[in-house]
């Protein structure tokens, strides 16, 4: 694709990187180390859904006022976020998704479809190459404007015709389309919204075209949604727009600087973040790990939140420290994802109690900086969880290195 | 936990200083010595949204009263709490109120701070503070609680093990004790010491019931039973090693005898939720949801049979809840799928009285959980299994709406 790209407009060297609001931080990792092995090197990350509202806010041609919802349901992952726009000045007030429903879920259960079908016809298997993904995305598109499509297949296995009508297919995506209804359900009840609040709903992404999607948003949110542009090309270009809004104002064209000068963008913690600590649990009256919350998701960037913890025992020399992620406000260790793990160490002989202070920093470029401090020695854990950083710095302590 | 500890510990000393400065200068004679009293004090609901098991209850330890010592000094108080009857001293559920590393007795230190002699308290002033939750007592009932403190000069401490004074008694200045009746709902350690084996016994019958739920006994059920029973022998003393194995033996064989000719066990389950705490209780669940995932199928029956337990014994249901989750995303089987297997309503532990506008939230409630959940499992088995997980709710989404 970079290549394709260069073809045309010259070398790449710098990109921007969107992603998806629900991806997982290894997903994330995938995302930029795919970057840089396409020589590409990453300047900003932005929110997907970000880049979408940004797009929209920007090229509507409307001057905006009100609560916008923006649904994005593409190839992959789907979506959904709500935004606050006066004028130039975009806030996103919360996001969610979910990471494997997009288009491609459909293509497969058009090709369960027609598998199926084909063994009833036949007596036998198809193969996969007999009736490729290609080959279901393009019945997908006919059943958008269709009310059904007939697959004519020959393969060495047999030759078949194969109605598929839409509603059949509405029928076996039905739970795909449930889950997206959920999720926006849920992104609202997170903001504290009712539909009422949403002026718009604004459709992004190539799989929004699909009749039963429409149905299914208004079936939510009570009104009409709106598609506006092209919806395969809303993040691309809402992320062009976040470039030149971060870039130095010298490298852009007098026109360029004008038109971002007056975008004023607002985003969110889209996860929440955490880190694991020992809890006397009442009800099981026994003491545990649980993952205690530092940044909450639909936290206000930048934000940093400091608390105070204690440690347990006489004696302790060393504390575990975790940075912990999660897509929910989660208290089980075990269902969070630990994005960093490593040691404080402490002064010897000192009793239970020691105060120490967790701080987590978290800004708009998805930059984490988080420290672990003991407040009485001031011994110090940080660590640097930034794009191309990943550096953690305590301060050693050179009797561990002594032979015994 | 730690944190709101802390905080309580800093809060009671300083309201001790304050009082103490405000109250010395008042031209009021004292008669008393310092004695103390304890007052309930409000349930500590730290947050209205959380489940009832955060909150807290605390009881205020007062004092009023001449201060107990004749000259200026660093005065210190130690407090203990003994069961009446038994004269046994409380246990601590925290680190920071145990009585030392090598000890669980509860002890709570004052710091009076420095005191001139004949300051006087002419109202109850807080001295410190318990929280319920954090005391262990000796046995279940309406028992008589003694709160016991001790006054002492800070550079001359007295020595206490196990709650008791083992030396330098002679450092005591003053004593002061309140009496206290609580009534309490679980069992004590020492119940639960005299139960332990009663219960063991009574746990392997139940964890056979939870093997046995599709009528027969798979053999990696059989083992995880044995494994379990093997552990809890290797861990007791030598000299109830014997008498232990038998023990739980002869359980294993006649649960399995009942079981399999159709036999009810409904009164082990009653008699083992009498005797066993809150603890056991769910290491009893613990224990069922290795039976239940042995042979890496969740089936109906076994999950119909874990709800009915965790009613039975009286267990919270979101806890359960919590501990099944745990073990649902590691089972290396596709779940929910036809056949004799679980439901979608017992797999999620959707319970079965709940009004359909109910179903909704509890779906919409679970479907955020297990979606935020997807991204943060294991690649492979366990983010297949959330993602079971979530297909499981869509469905349930679709049946309650079309109600």
């Amino acid at each position: 694709m970079k290549e394709d790209a260069e073809q045309n407009i010259g070398q790449i060297t710098e990109a921007v990187v969107t992603i998806p609001a629900n991806f997982a931080n290894e997903a994330r990792e995938a995302t930029l180390a795919a970057a840089k092995t396409a020589g590409l090197s990453v300047k900003n990350i932005i929110n997907e859904p970000t880049a979408a509202a940004l797009y929209y806010a920007y090229s509507s041609g409307e001057e905006l006022n009100g609560t916008y919802a923006i649904y994005d349901l593409g190839g992959g992952t789907f979506d959904i976020s709500i935004i606050k726009v006066q004028g130039s000045d975009i806030e996103v007030i919360n996001s969610d998704g979910v990471s494997k429903l997009g288009g491609d879920d459909f293509d497969a259960k058009i090709i369960e479809m027609v598998q199926s079908k084909f063994k009833e016809q036949t007596n036998k298997t198809l193969d996969d190459e007999d009736f490729t993904k290609n080959d279901a995305e393009d019945h997908k598109k006919t059943l958008s404007a269709r009310d059904k499509t007939n697959i004519r297949i020959a393969s060495p296995n047999g030759r078949a015709t194969i109605e598929i009508t839409r509603e059949e297919f509405e029928n076996s995506i039905s739970t795909l389309i449930a889950q997206s209804e959920m999720t926006c359900e849920n992104v609202l009840d997170e903001a504290n919204l009712s539909v009422d609040d949403i002026n718009e709903v604004i459709l992004v992404g190539g799989s929004t075209r699909m009749p039963c999607v429409r149905e299914s948003v208004e079936k939510v949110f009570k009104k009409e949604p709106r598609t506006f542009g092209n919806p395969d090309e809303a993040v691309a270009l809402g992320a062009a727009l976040f470039v030149a809004y971060k870039a130095d104002p010298s490298n852009l064209t007098p026109l360029q600087q004008q038109a971002v000068a007056k975008v004023n963008i607002s985003d969110v913690a889209t996860k929440f973040f955490g880190t694991s600590i020992l809890e006397w649990n009442e009800e099981t009256k026994q003491h545990g790990m649980k993952n205690d919350i530092l940044i909450e998701k639909g936290s206000k960037l930048p934000c940093s939140v400091t608390k105070d913890y204690v440690t347990v025992s006489d004696g302790q020399t060393s504390i575990n420290c975790t940075v912990n992620e999660s897509n929910v406000e989660e208290t089980d260790p075990d269902f969070v994802k630990k994005i960093w793990e490593g040691d404080l160490k402490l002064p010897e002989g000192r009793p239970a109690g020691q105060q120490v202070n967790v701080t987590f920093a978290y800004d708009e470029n998805q930059t984490m900086k988080c420290s672990f401090l003991d407040v009485s020695s001031d011994k110090k854990t940080e660590i640097d969880l930034s794009i191309d950083n990943n550096s953690s710095k305590s301060e050693v302590d050179i009797n561990d290195f002594k032979v015994e | 936990m730690e944190l709101i500890f802390f905080l309580l510990v800093a809060y009671g000393l300083y309201s001790i200083f304050i009082s103490s400065d405000s109250q010395s200068s008042l031209p009021r004679s004292a008669r008393d010595t310092l004695y103390i009293s304890v007052e309930k004090d409000v349930d500590l609901g730290w947050d209205k949204n959380k489940p009832k098991n955060e909150d807290f209850t605390l009881y205020k330890v007062k004092g009023e009263g001449v201060l107990p010592n004749q000259h200026g000094m660093e005065l210190s108080a130690a407090l203990y709490i003994y069961d009446d009857e038994s004269n046994l001293p409380l246990l601590s559920n925290f680190t920071q109120t145990d009585e030392s590393p090598n000890s669980r007795v509860f002890r709570r230190d004052i710091n009076l701070g420095y005191q001139a002699p004949g300051l006087y308290f002419p109202e109850k002033v807080e001295l410190t503070n318990v929280i319920l939750e954090g005391i262990h007592h000796p046995h279940k009932g309406k028992r008589t609680l003694d709160f016991a403190m001790y006054f002492f000069d800070s550079k001359r401490p007295i020595n206490f093990r196990n709650g008791i004074i083992v030396a330098k008694k002679e450092n005591l200045i003053h004593y002061s004790s309140v009496k206290k009746v609580f009534d309490f709902d679980e069992p004590g350690y020492m119940d639960e010491i005299k139960n332990n084996d009663a219960s063991k016994s009574l746990m392997v019958e139940i964890a056979m019931q939870m093997a046995m739920s599709d009528g027969s006994l798979d053999k990696s059920e059989g083992d995880v039973i044995k494994r379990w029973i093997k552990k809890e022998v290797e861990s007791a003393s030598d000299s109830k090693k014997d008498e232990l194995k038998e023990n739980l033996n002869s359980s294993l064989e006649s649960s399995y005898k009942k079981l399999s000719s159709g036999e009810s066990i409904d009164s082990t389950i009653t008699k083992f939720s009498e005797i066993a705490s809150q603890n056991i209780k769910y290491q009893l669940i613990e224990f069922c949801l290795d039976v239940l995932s042995a042979d890496g199928v969740a089936d109906e029956a076994e999950l119909k049979n874990l709800e009915e337990l965790t009613k039975k014994i009286g267990l919270s249901f979101n806890e359960v809840q919590k501990m099944k989750d745990k073990v649902l995303v590691k089972i290396d089987t596709k779940i929910a799928e036809g056949g004799e297997s679980a439901s979608d309503e017992s797999l999620l532990g959707m319970k079965s009285d709940l009004s359909n506008e109910e179903a909704l939230i509890f779906i919409k409630k679970e479907y955020r959980k297990w979606n935020g959940r997807l991204n943060t499992l294991n690649a492979g088995n366990e983010r297949d299994n959330a993602q079971r997980m979530l297909d499981a709710l869509a469905r349930l989404r679709k049946k309650y709406e079309g109600k």
